[in-house]
């Protein structure tokens, strides 16, 4: 038997072993609310979904801008703010891929995965999503700014936060690989 | 479930049956809460985990394309879900561990154990609650990664080459990540076997 055959059979063995463990599973309560939420969902189609999302986006928007009014005149010079190395790293990274891209004579685009990635880097975003990465941004800036004050993030940029994790995630989270 | 009626349900599904939804909750829903719970170590959190994978699936099902990946679909989707989920815990200050005690009540843990039914004394579901709850801590001390891997093999009918190509993985990393963490898992909880 060779190793890897031996390492197969010792993952089988193992297991085995955690398979004796009592497994847990769902209430008939949570699996006759998942089967009555989905048939919800069923009836109601796409359209309350949409109209959740939209709603969702016109909240959060409306929060960040509340919060970047009542920031006012403390904001500071771009330079001292954490995240300007980023920026610096993104536009440094944009640049050498667009010289990179641009070399004379060179196979433009022969690597599928290349391919790929320049096809999601120069795709134009839907205005949902356009919206979502303007409010990301916005958000970036003003947990930077309580970070960088020592302040605690305000309570309701978390919730913000979470909002805008849900709605990015409604969008992308079964396309992601995991 | 044969191939042939998992396609007829997704066809039915597809065309918004939701007596087909109900087959597919009943069918894969324990094993995907099961897969939930281990990942985030709260019954709630995999309670909502569920409802919101099954919600996404409706929403999502008329641009699948079965062939013969769905369970990998669904577990793909559940492994994200449970991540987010577990990194917005971690971002929160209060929460330190992904198991949270208030989450552990005695009610709690009888009522996720399968087969646990009205014939087991309360000796033996309070054992093996106890189980449950120290194979719980142990996956916790498991990279997520190991844990990921270990899980999926646990509760998915999946191949370690369909959760490598699930995670984009060479089937070696998913094959080492599988037998590191179960061997770290049986060595927190059988330290002296």
């Amino acid at each position: 038997m060779n190793e890897h055959e031996q390492t197969i059979r010792e993952i089988e063995r193992l297991e085995r072993w955690l398979a004796s463990f009592p497994t847990p599973g769902p209430d008939e309560v949570t699996v006759a609310r998942v089967k009555s939420a989905v048939r919800r969902a069923v009836a109601g189609g796409d359209a309350a979904a949409d109209r959740m999302t939209r709603r969702a986006v016109a909240a959060t928007k409306l929060t960040v801008r509340n919060e970047i009014e009542a920031l006012g005149s403390t904001a500071r010079p771009i330079a001292f703010r954490p995240w300007a190395p980023l920026a610096v790293a993104a536009a440094a990274i944009a640049f050498a891929f667009v010289t990179i891209w641009t070399i004379p004579g060179g196979d433009p685009v022969t690597d599928p995965e290349l391919a790929a990635f320049v096809e999601v880097m120069t795709r134009e975003d839907d205005a949902v999503t356009t919206e979502l990465l303007n409010l990301e941004e916005d958000l970036t800036l003003l947990t930077g700014h309580f970070a960088d004050d020592g302040d605690r993030t305000s309570p309701s940029l978390l919730n913000v936060g979470d909002l805008l994790e849900d709605v990015s995630n409604d969008v992308s989270v079964d396309e992601q690989e995991i | 479930m044969t191939e042939q009626k998992l396609r007829d349900l997704i066809r039915r599904a597809q065309k918004r049956d939701a007596d087909a939804f109900d087959e597919l909750v009943d069918h894969f829903g324990p094993r995907l809460f099961g897969f939930c719970y281990r990942l985030t170590g709260s019954r709630c959190d995999a309670e909502d985990l569920l409802q919101e994978l099954f919600l996404r699936v409706v929403r999502q099902l008329e641009r699948y394309h079965h062939e013969g990946q769905f369970e990998a679909w669904l577990f793909r989707i559940a492994t994200n879900l449970a991540r987010d989920r577990i990194r917005r815990l971690r971002r929160r200050p209060e929460h330190v561990s992904i198991s949270r005690e208030d989450d552990r009540g005695e009610d709690d843990a009888s009522s996720i154990l399968v087969g646990t039914g009205s014939e087991a004394s309360p000796g033996e579901v309070a054992e093996r609650r106890e189980q449950v709850d120290r194979l719980q801590q142990a996956l916790e001390r498991l990279p997520n990664a190991e844990r990921e891997v270990v899980m999926l093999r646990h509760f998915s009918q999946l191949s370690f080459a369909e959760i490598a190509a699930a995670m984009g993985t060479p089937i070696g990393t998913a094959l080492a990540r599988g037998h590191r963490g179960l061997l770290k898992l049986r060595a927190i909880m059988e330290p002296h076997a």
